[in-house]
């Protein structure tokens, strides 16, 4: 705590002088980051955002856009059509690979790169629902909506950075499930904060 | 623990994330404004001094990110929660700042020492975390101070720690390359790694490494090769192709080192999604290796014919890669691509119409165009996606045009039928199709343009034209041409009953200016074709033709005083016409003199201009028109005499332009001007100098960049652009040209019905094709008698009934893998009607043979097309 503290007033005047070429540093880096997955959105079938997850670097508005023009481009596709889409977003540089799934009532949207393999996507989304399917005890879409943060840490799971890092169902559920012991092991007797978390 | 207990008191009434998602969820119709407040109120929480109150609330930011909101001013708060020991509080601290904080946020630099310090805790799962966040957020600053600390995490004892180090160096490199050199050699180490999830992971960011900067992998070639060997993970392997992939670009000698393998794999893989990553490797890695290709098209073929549409649009995607370098796989599997045509699918249409623009040739032209064609009548009824209609019309268009794909001329369009039929099938059938419907204008544009261009450069065209510029005037006012029962060969204006009708009404059944425009011109331009006049002239200057506000008429006005004057041309040889052109001028004074009050001052310009010399040069007196002037109508006709030609470039610059040099020598003032403008303080010499040399410089580079232009370019029989006079005159007349021609003219008119009677195709042989495809002869039969379906059919219903990473169809998912619960599979899909299915591949068969080989023209093909120019 003390530590941060004593950063406060360098942090003001340092700050602001880095400010810049951080900045710089952004952009170069927005022109860099060309592979991997984009961002992976959980939408439900009325376009409400579920879950938001972005491996590379958007604003806010850029995040509801996409949100929006995702669902847009998703909802009016068939069933019986595939699961591939290209979109250009007039407010992106690079064009993206959209590729999803529809499950019930939920779309999972994954953003890609040319180099990331499709059917490779499209299998790992199968697994996050898997996992949380198991993490969950039959997932439904309210638990995705009341515990937003447990399905971050399934997903933290899986990929890491845009990079896919995992796909064993198995390996995934228990890296989650040692991190959740931890905690609860060291919330253990605590009532009130059992009350607060363990909901 | 117990001490700690009374202190979270305070924050015992705190809601928790759920309470507030419950709460919002509660508030539907005021969602925003309750937001709002809600958002006001987390602020201040995570301002309060009680850690635990402090957590819950950067908690709650996760969901106020999810709806829009900027949290980024609350940085300090989350990064003072990473900062905590209790881990349920790291633990959130991290997570909600891996989820808002960005690369740029200025409070970052904070966070380095806590970092480092995380990191070095590899006994807890502190590392994990600060990998994790690592992994999202990492600019150079923080990439440079803790480069070290990832980079030991590398060897660390947990294979967990390993592989997520493996990704966090990646992003640090990324961002920080100067790390290259000290980190490279590790992460080699981890290729050698004993875990397999840690060698997929290393195996995963040299796929990501080798697709950046390739020369950076091309030394780990031969490891990763020994991993792709012995990998039973389909996530690695195809990774490890991706690699591969990437290599054979900057690395020639490894397509050839990959061969057996691919091959190998190619044969017995049976998960789909590797399968479709060995062809990728060699569609745009290995095209130099026949072998592979022709198994590798083998596999996409059986792709296509799957109802899986991923699968097929994947492969069509890769038939593609596969295409320009060997045309022959597409002929090859026409007849699916065709099917995919139809598919519900507007993506994998788009892919399939995309291979089919490849398809068409000279040979093959008509018959796909008439496919195509069909489609778009289909698509016009069922008001499909209008992006695919553009696309069709645009392919359509496209391959009859002057330049196609970068070849000169009409590269798919030889003898004269051809051109008759382009004209009539495709110009005047897309019009036809889209009176009712608003093309783009550039389509439009387009097709005037056509229309214009092949009747200018094909002379035996002009006949049909003249009559399709009519019906385009009479099918503008919502009227049809008909062939009159009774007297031969002559049209009758008839109403459209039901379709344009409704469109009559509302003022829109007109088409496009740039086609009235064009239909206008060659009414006029080629008036000797005009077999009844008075149809043309009420054509062209009756009402409705162009919008009240168009100064079309001009053009119509024009166009009509050109027909009178041919018609008076054909009157002095041919007594009969005496009538039409009583009949003609009657009319012309009539409506002429009524647009002399028309509100375009072009029209009425024009209307004046012609009444005058209409009234003044002829007269009618005892029933009868006579001349008045008779050189000056002489002269007249002989203005519009000369045919025009598109002028060849050759010519064009012996053409010696106008000596501007001379001409601006002399000064434009006079010299009281001249004084007064140097009085005011402008050097007009100087100007006039600076500007001069600047022109005549351009000039001269103009000039000798034609004549560099010009020299190697010798014509050639399929440039249309070549129409030398002098030529024809020497080469006299073949007798069998003279009977084709003569045939053409004869039959010109029975064009009109019958599209396809005049089909001139010859049949190239099958050894040209193999010459010159660098190919053995397309085993087309073979192949469908192996069948390569039925075994792959049986292998992939097994296939589908396993897990992993193989790729899984969604229906055998639904009952296997998530079975009781609410987040059920979608729907499974429909299965096709293959009815229409089996009638389309009927009619396709029947073209098959023709559309087989059709790679360039026969002699004599180019011998027909020679005639006409």
């Amino acid at each position: 705590m003390s530590s941060v503290c004593l950063f406060v007033n360098i942090q003001q005047s340092a700050v602001k002088l880095y400010s810049h070429s951080v900045m710089r540093q952004f952009e170069w880096l927005l022109k860099f980051l060309l592979g991997m997955i984009r961002f992976l959105l959980i939408i439900n079938n009325h376009g409400k955002a579920r879950l938001t997850k972005f491996y590379s670097f958007y604003s806010e508005e850029q995040q509801q856009k996409l949100v929006r023009e995702c669902y847009a481009l998703v909802t009016r596709r068939g069933e019986e059509m595939c699961n591939f889409l290209e979109a250009s977003f007039p407010f992106l540089e690079n064009d993206l690979r959209i590729i999803y799934r529809h499950y019930a009532t939920l779309y999972f949207v994954c953003g890609v790169d040319a180099v990331e393999s499709e059917l490779g996507i499209l299998d790992l989304i199968q697994v996050f629902v898997e996992t949380l399917d198991r993490c969950f005890e039959n997932v439904c879409e309210l638990d995705i909506i009341f515990h937003p943060d447990k399905v971050h840490y399934v997903l933290d799971e899986i990929i890491v950075g845009g990079l896919v890092m995992e796909t064993n169902v198995t390996e995934i559920y228990n890296a989650v499930q040692l991190a959740n012991n931890q905690e609860a092991r060291l919330l253990h007797g605590n009532k009130a904060l059992n009350r607060v978390f363990r909901q | 623990m117990t001490g700690k207990l009374t202190s979270y008191s305070s924050g015992f009434f705190q809601q928790s994330l759920q309470d507030l998602i419950r709460s919002v969820r509660a508030h539907r119709r005021d969602e925003t404004e309750y937001l709002a407040k809600k958002f006001a109120q987390v602020q201040q929480e995570c301002k309060s001094t009680e850690p635990s109150e402090k957590a819950i609330a950067v908690l709650k930011l996760i969901y106020f990110q999810l709806q829009g909101y900027n949290v980024s001013s609350e940085a300090f708060h989350i990064i003072e929660a990473m900062s905590r020991q209790e881990w349920w509080m790291k633990r959130t601290g991290y997570l909600v700042a891996s989820l808002t904080l960005s690369p740029s946020t200025d409070l970052l630099l904070l966070t380095t020492n806590l970092l480092k310090k995380d990191l070095s805790n590899v006994q807890s799962l502190n590392a994990s975390l600060a990998l994790s966040f690592l992994s999202c957020i990492v600019n150079e600053e923080i990439g440079r101070e803790c480069v070290s600390d990832i980079s030991q995490l590398l060897s660390s004892p947990k294979p967990y720690i390993r592989k997520k180090a493996i990704f966090v160096v990646f992003r640090v490199l990324l961002v920080y390359p100067e790390a290259t050199t000290s980190v490279l050699p590790r992460l080699k180490e981890r290729l050698e790694d004993s875990d397999t999830s840690v060698l997929c992971a290393a195996v995963t960011v040299f796929a990501e490494l080798a697709s950046r900067n390739p020369k950076l992998v091309v030394p780990y070639i031969p490891r990763l090769y020994h991993i792709l060997q012995h990998s039973s993970n389909n996530w690695m392997s195809i990774k490890i192709l991706k690699t591969l992939t990437a290599l054979c670009q900057v690395e020639s000698r490894l397509s050839k080192k990959l061969l057996p393998l691919i091959q190998n794999m190619l044969k017995n893989t049976k998960a789909k999604s590797l399968l479709y990553e060995c062809c990728r490797t060699v569609a745009i890695g290995m095209l130099d290796q026949k072998e592979v290709v022709e198994l590798c098209s083998e596999r996409l073929s059986m792709f296509l014919s799957e109802k899986d549409p991923n699968l097929k649009y994947l492969s069509l995607f890769l038939m593609k890669k596969l295409e320009s370098s060997f045309p022959v796989v597409i002929y090859r599997h026409k007849d699916i691509i065709f099917d995919c045509l139809d598919d519900s699918d507007d993506a994998i249409r788009r892919r399939a119409l995309d291979l089919v623009r490849r398809l068409i040739s000279k040979s093959n032209f008509k018959e796909i165009a008439r496919i195509l064609m069909r489609k778009l009548r289909e698509e016009s009824q069922w008001l499909g996606s209008r992006g695919f209609r553009d696309s069709l019309i645009h392919t359509l268009l496209d391959a009859g045009s002057y330049s196609f794909n970068g070849a000169e001329g009409f590269p798919n369009l030889s003898s004269s039928s051809d051109f008759h039929w382009y004209l009539y099938s495709i110009l005047h059938g897309l019009v036809k199709i889209y009176t009712d419907e608003r093309f783009s204008i550039a389509h439009m544009m387009k097709i005037a343009g056509q229309f214009v261009d092949i009747v200018v450069r094909v002379e035996s065209c002009r006949k049909v034209a003249v009559n399709i510029a009519l019906e385009w005037l009479w099918l503008s006012r919502g009227k049809k041409l008909v062939l009159d029962s009774n007297s031969n060969g002559l049209f009758q204006v008839v109403d459209v009953p039901s379709q344009s009708s409704s469109l009559a009404t509302h003022g829109n059944g007109l088409l496009a200016e740039p086609l009235l425009f064009a239909a206008c011109w060659i009414l006029g331009e080629y008036s000797n074709w005009v077999e009844q006049p008075m149809l043309a002239w009420k054509g062209l200057l009756q009402d409705h033709l162009f919008r009240s506000h168009s100064s079309g008429y001009r053009l119509a006005i024009f166009a009509s005083w050109k027909l009178f004057l041919q018609c008076w041309k054909r009157f002095e040889t041919d007594t009969e016409f005496h009538d039409i052109v009583k009949e003609g001028m009657i009319f012309l004074q009539q409506v002429w003199s009524s647009m002399r009050t028309n509100p375009q001052p072009l029209v009425q310009e024009r209307a004046h201009l012609f009444y005058y010399l209409l009234s003044q040069l002829w007269q009618i007196r005892d029933e009868k028109v006579t001349v008045l002037y008779d050189v000056a109508v002489t002269d007249l006709i002989q203005v519009f005499e000369k045919p025009l030609k598109p002028v060849d470039s050759t010519v064009q610059s012996k053409y010696q332009p106008f000596e501007w040099d001379k001409k601006w020598n002399e000064s434009i003032l006079d010299k009281e001007e001249r004084n007064e403008m140097i009085a005011q303080g402008k050097d007009m010499l100087q100007h006039e100098k600076e500007w001069l040399q600047d022109n005549v410089s351009k000039q001269q580079i103009e000039k000798e960049s034609q004549k560099d232009a010009h020299k190697p370019r010798l014509y050639s029989k399929d440039d249309p652009f070549y129409i030398s006079s002098s030529r024809k005159k020497r080469r006299p007349k073949s007798h069998k040209e003279k009977a084709i021609e003569a045939s053409f003219t004869d039959r010109s008119q029975g064009l009109m019905e019958e599209e396809d009677t005049l089909v001139l195709s010859s049949q190239p042989n099958d050894e040209t094709v193999q010459v010159f495809m660098g190919l053995e002869k397309p085993p087309l039969e073979n192949l469908k008698e192996t069948s390569p379906y039925e075994s792959a059919n049986v292998q992939y219903e097994t296939l589908s009934s396993k897990r992993g990473l193989e790729y899984i169809d969604i229906s055998s998912l639904q009952e296997e893998v998530v079975p009781s619960s609410h987040l059920k599979a979608a729907s499974s899909r429909s299965h096709r009607k293959k009815q229409t299915k089996k009638k389309k591949n009927k009619s396709r068969s029947k073209s098959k043979d023709a559309a087989e080989h059709n790679i360039q023209p026969t002699n004599e093909q180019a011998e027909e097309s020679l005639i006409q120019w």
